[in-house]
């Protein structure tokens, strides 16, 4: 059986979930020109209705996850595959 | 009861601070620091030396984050960082089979095995069939290119032997996807690079950079102002797999242009946690049991501040004990810092998430900094290569053109 290790538990103060990595972050602008061209090309997409298809347009849909597609709320479950390390 | 990937409170400069540890996503083997290769860009400081990893210091490693609650539902086992084939297949037989005895069976563990190649033989096939390897081969393009700085100990190109272990691997119907490392001259041929590419019986590839890093101090690509030309490449290589190989994944592009159709404005600050910046998302470990976390390039390194980055031994020291240990405290804390400077300074951050470590010490000297040459490369010319195609695709005409 899997064992749970106790003394660790001392260190760890909740349940809560996953959290960024620092207590008071400073942020860049949120609508900064990356921002400002991501939200302009989404906003394309969803004017026609129905993303998964538009990216098939351009025939990159294979290559694209739409896990929540057209609910976009649960992107935290979104696995960022293309930051992890050589991706192995 | 809380899972170790939970909060902790870690101690910095002076104040506590929050940090999230894992849960467990790479188990980075070290079976030996050799390699049969002398490839003139490598950062392994320790390719000469033939040790090899104890089996019982692999099942410690399994046991250690098992036992320090790290694991979720799976991980992978990476062997890593010196050439795993040198081993031979009954090394890893007996390795696979002794993790698999330790693993609870709910828990789902994969074998990652990135090799040069040059050793593949028959029983390498099968093995790798049969285990279920998940194998990928370090190919830089075509013989000028690859022979370049992929050479043998008495300097001899590898690209013809690599190709005849390639078609090997396509007769016997190995699958495996290639990372090719780009120099300052493969960029500027893309058309050359697809041609070669598009050849091989791959469906997965990936760009490293020739980077600037621990024993390699200076590269091809990143000392050049080659930023455009890196865009132009992947955009122009993007062009070619759309039009001949579009079931060839491209890491670099697909995975900015996916970054990008699901990025939230409103969750933008959670989500993006790279395994190299998040404490024991990476656990590494040496030929002694010797161990590290964040860029696995850091285990074996050393700097005038951190002195090594070795955070104990598997043998004597637990989760706990690091996680309370001084060096520990102030590489992490120095490692965050890095990670906020960039959340306040780059634009780019909500698609990366902070950078590598590895990369900032050695560009920077410093974890606690920001934006490098790697950066620039590897994460924004990626992202401006892909809303470029997007904006292209979609019609949207780019800031100023309207």
């Amino acid at each position: 059986m899997r064992k749970f290790f106790l003394t660790v538990i001392a260190f760890f103060c909740s349940t809560a979930p996953a959290q960024a990595a620092t207590d008071t972050p400073a942020q860049a602008s949120a609508d900064n020109e990356i921002n400002k061209r991501i939200v302009r090309i989404q906003q394309r997409l969803q004017a026609k209705q129905d993303k998964p298809r538009a990216l098939d347009d351009i025939r990159i849909s294979q290559w694209v996850n739409f896990p929540n597609w057209p609910n976009w709320d649960n992107w935290n479950n979104w696995n960022n595959n293309w930051n992890n390390w050589y991706n192995y | 009861m809380s899972k170790a990937w939970n909060l902790v409170d870690a101690a910095s400069h002076g104040s506590p601070r929050r940090q999230q540890i894992g849960p467990l996503e790479l188990l980075v083997l070290q079976g030996t620091p050799f390699c049969n290769l002398d490839c003139s860009y490598c950062y392994l400081p320790d390719r000469d030396d033939r040790r090899k990893m104890d089996l019982a210091v692999a099942e410690k490693a399994v046991e250690w984050v098992l036992e320090a609650n790290l694991v979720e539902h799976e991980f992978t086992v990476v062997w890593h960082a010196g050439e795993p084939l040198v081993l031979g297949v009954d090394y890893y037989e007996q390795a696979i089979e002794r993790i698999r005895h330790l693993v609870p069976a709910e828990i789902e563990v994969n074998h990652s095995i990135q090799s040069n190649g040059v050793l593949i033989n028959e029983r390498w096939c099968d093995f790798f069939k049969r285990r279920n390897i998940r194998l990928g081969l370090s190919v830089d393009g075509p013989a000028e290119i690859h022979d370049a700085f992929r050479k043998t100990r008495d300097g001899k190109g590898t690209h013809a032997k690599l190709s005849r272990k390639i078609e090997l691997l396509s007769e016997q119907q190995v699958a495996f996807h290639v990372i090719a490392v780009l120099t300052g001259q493969s960029i500027r041929d893309p058309e050359r690079m697809f041609e070669y590419f598009s050849g091989l019986d791959i469906d997965y590839l990936c760009f490293n950079l020739e980077e600037i890093e621990a024993a390699n101090p200076e590269s091809t690509l990143l000392k050049q102002d080659c930023y455009r030309d890196y865009v132009d490449f992947l955009e122009r290589f993007f062009e070619l797999r759309q039009q001949y190989r579009p079931g060839l994944q491209i890491r670099e592009i697909d995975g900015a242009i996916n970054s990008i159709a699901n990025w939230r404005a409103t969750a933008q600050h959670e989500s993006v946690r790279p395994q190299e910046n998040t404490p024991f998302k990476i656990l590494n470990v040496d030929v002694e049991g010797n161990f590290s976390t964040f860029s696995p390039e850091l285990l074996g390194d050393e700097h005038p501040r951190y002195g090594d980055f070795r955070l104990g031994n598997l043998s004597s020291t637990s989760l706990e004990d690091c996680l309370s240990d001084p060096h520990y405290q102030r590489i992490a804390a120095d490692i965050a810092d890095g990670v906020n400077r960039c959340r306040g300074e780059c634009d780019y951050f909500d698609l990366c998430g902070g950078g590598s470590p590895s990369n900032k010490l050695a560009e920077n000297g410093r974890l606690d900094s920001g934006e490098t040459a790697f950066c620039r490369l590897q994460r924004k010319a990626c992202v401006d290569a892909a809303l470029d195609i997007l904006e292209k695709n979609l019609g949207i005409c780019a800031e100023g053109q309207r």
